[in-house]
């Protein structure tokens, strides 16, 4: 540099020193950004379903009792505000793309709830229904009636029952009400899927 | 123009100072979700911060001509390290980009427009840069005789 400007530098040192600074806070707000959003990315690959477990009882009474319980794992560092949870159980006659599925039992969570996975934590959801409902029994009944008559020996509590389960989710920190800015919605959401037919349970 | 080694230096230094606020403009106006701390896509912001980066340029050269090729300078670096940062969970983590086209088309149609934000407030901060060393200049020489 000339002496002029080194000069001029060294006179007004307050105003390159706070030009600096002004470059450091942003090199480190920058650098601070663009972790938060390795690891944002990263948790989409991290939170996942964990173990599964399932029972079909029937009651002495012709009735069903249904049990469902699943883990959510999240080992990231953030917490997961879950927006909406849905179970539903199913038994499905006939194959794809046109076959009719009977809904046994559902469950869902809003987010009115508040629910929350705290991080770095494995959270396990409970899931219980007792069918009841005479139109739903008689429905399932003539399934497996219907079964027997083509040789596929069904019982209530054996029939095969398909659990659903679809958990949304937000990373708790961020924002995630955008109206146009749609992606910066899904950046920061978990979706996570389940279907115990898909699974071969 | 022409541009003596002095000079060089000069743009450079200053084009590398002025390069981190661009980046971060530019990455925090794709995820203000997560960027911190966030100007919200605010566009009167990143016009006043453009025209304080722009200030050292003109503060600091005597030539306009210089000081708004910094400004040029500093806009091309700081949008390549926007981009930088942008790819930065694919650079850091392994996870593959599923649509790199698309991706990346994103981020270069919704910045485009900043582009032009810094180099307009960096015009703006180079003539306030040297309307604030010529007023200082002035004074100075004012106060010289003054005392004489």
């Amino acid at each position: 540099m000339t002496e002029a400007t080194a000069a001029r530098i060294k006179k007004h040192w307050i105003f390159a020193t706070l030009y600096v600074l002004l470059s450091l806070f942003f090199l480190v707000a920058a650098a601070e950004s663009a972790l938060t959003y390795s690891s944002v990315v990263n948790v989409q690959e991290q939170v996942v379903l964990g173990r599964t477990t399932h029972s079909e009882e029937a009651l002495p009474n012709g009735t069903l009792l249904i049990n469902f319980s699943i883990e959510v794992v999240n080992p990231s560092r953030f917490d997961i505000k879950v927006n909406s949870v849905s179970w539903y159980v199913k038994v499905y006659n006939g194959t794809e793309p046109h076959r009719y599925g009977i809904q046994i039992a559902a469950d869902y969570i809003g987010s009115t709830e508040g629910k929350e996975i705290a991080s770095t934590s494995t959270d396990t959801l409970y899931f219980t229904a007792h069918v009841t409902d005479p139109y739903v029994l008689s429905k399932l009944n003539e399934f497996i009636n219907y079964s027997a008559s083509k040789g596929i020996v069904y019982t209530l509590a054996t029939a095969p029952f398909v659990h659903e389960f679809d958990m949304i989710g937000y990373l708790a920190e961020f924002e995630h009400n955008y109206l146009r800015e749609s992606y910066l919605n899904d950046l920061v959401k978990i979706d996570l899927k389940y279907s115990s037919e898909g699974a071969g349970a | 123009m022409k541009v003596n080694r002095d000079d060089t230096i000069k743009m450079i230094v200053i084009a590398l100072l002025g390069s981190t606020p661009i980046a971060f403009m530019t990455f925090d106006f794709m995820f203000p979700n997560i960027s911190t701390p966030s100007l919200e896509k605010n566009m009167m912001a990143v016009l006043a911060i453009s025209a304080l980066v722009g200030l050292p340029c003109g503060y600091l050269s005597r030539r306009t001509d210089m000081a708004m090729m910094t400004v040029i300078l500093y806009t091309a670096i700081g949008y390549a390290l926007a981009v930088v940062l942008y790819s930065a969970p694919y650079l850091t983590h392994h996870i593959a980009l599923i649509l790199p086209g698309f991706y990346y088309a994103m981020f270069f149609r919704f910045t485009l427009l900043l582009l032009f934000l810094y180099v307009l407030g960096g015009f703006v901060g180079t003539v306030l840069g040297q309307w604030i060393r010529d007023s200082i200049g002035t004074e100075e020489t004012s106060l010289t005789w003054k005392e004489k």
